[in-house]
């Protein structure tokens, strides 16, 4: 194809192109953009799993730091407090008795 | 890098923007996003028969897709060029394509039967409609080589590179589809 005979065609046909752009213009104009987020869709699909992750291993980690309660009696452990209290039971505990009430409670 | 406001990043050019886009700034997408999405739209309007839903669903498609490949975009080439490629290449993926094309030239076909006596503003739709109507009757390949040329106004070497053909190929289809679109115009006068 020559050059030449694409340019005299489009010379011949100026009106016709003129309206074309004009129909261009009209369709362009029947667009809505919409909102167009990827990057926030991209976030909120690597943060999910990764907040997941972080929050159980901090779980974790909490759980494996927190002090456990000695099984060994202690003066503020249930079995003192027993001494106390007994006497809401009207009578004293043997030793090495558990109030088991008193347990639920601390 | 800086960031810019956005009356500064709308003065930047298409190549600048993509730069900040790669470096993962949303405010330049935005940017970017707000200069092409209507006419982008447009060109899917017509390259999808008019199917006003689905050419908006082709926007937002394409630029997801323009985020995520945004690390591949190489500054030498020309951006229009570029995303028109991809465009492109979204409606060539379109399966239904064909059938809605078909099924928009019958309708306006019918809707040309029922015209009734024309005023001049009527006329003139008339007209547009005859136009939009002769573009989208003509054979796959032509029409998508006129309406990247004539419509979006990308080079000849442009739409080579986007369609896969030979620069002579395009020129001859686009003198053939002006060729086609004036006669049919013509008989209608």
């Amino acid at each position: 194809m020559n050059d030449n005979e694409l340019k005299k065609m489009e010379q011949e046909s100026a009106e016709l192109l003129y309206l074309l752009r004009e129909v261009r213009d009209e369709d362009n104009a029947t667009i809505t953009p919409r909102q167009c987020k990827p990057h926030v869709q991209k976030m909120r699909r690597t943060i999910s799993p990764y907040w997941l992750v972080a929050a159980s291993v901090l779980g974790f980690v909490l759980g494996m730091a927190m002090p456990r309660q000695s099984a060994t009696p202690t003066d503020d452990s249930p079995y003192t407090l027993l001494a106390d209290t007994s006497y809401t039971t009207g009578r004293s505990l043997a030793a090495g008795d558990v109030n088991f009430a008193l347990l639920v409670v601390n | 890098m800086k960031r810019l406001t956005a009356n500064a990043l709308s003065a930047l050019t298409d190549a600048e923007l993509m730069q900040r886009i790669g470096r993962g700034e949303h405010a330049a997408f935005d940017t970017l996003y707000n200069r092409y999405a209507r006419r982008l739209g447009g060109f899917f309007l017509r390259m999808l028969a008019y199917d006003t839903a689905k050419a908006e669903d082709m926007v937002q498609e394409l630029f997801v897709r323009v985020w995520t490949y945004r690390k591949e975009y190489r500054s030498d080439q020309p951006f229009a060029s570029w995303l028109y490629a991809m465009a492109y290449n979204l409606c060539k993926n379109e399966y239904r394509h064909e059938t809605i094309r078909q099924a928009y030239v019958e309708e306006l076909l019918q809707r040309e039967e029922a015209t009734h006596e024309p005023t001049e503003a009527m006329e003139r739709d008339e007209q547009r409609q005859r136009l939009r109507q002769a573009v989208q009757s003509l054979p796959t390949a032509q029409r998508d080589a006129f309406l990247l040329h004539y419509d979006e106004e990308l080079t000849i070497p442009e739409v080579a590179h986007i369609v896969g053909c030979p620069e002579g190929t395009v020129k001859s289809r686009l003198y053939v589809a002006l060729e086609s679109v004036k006669r049919m115009m013509n008989e209608y006068k």
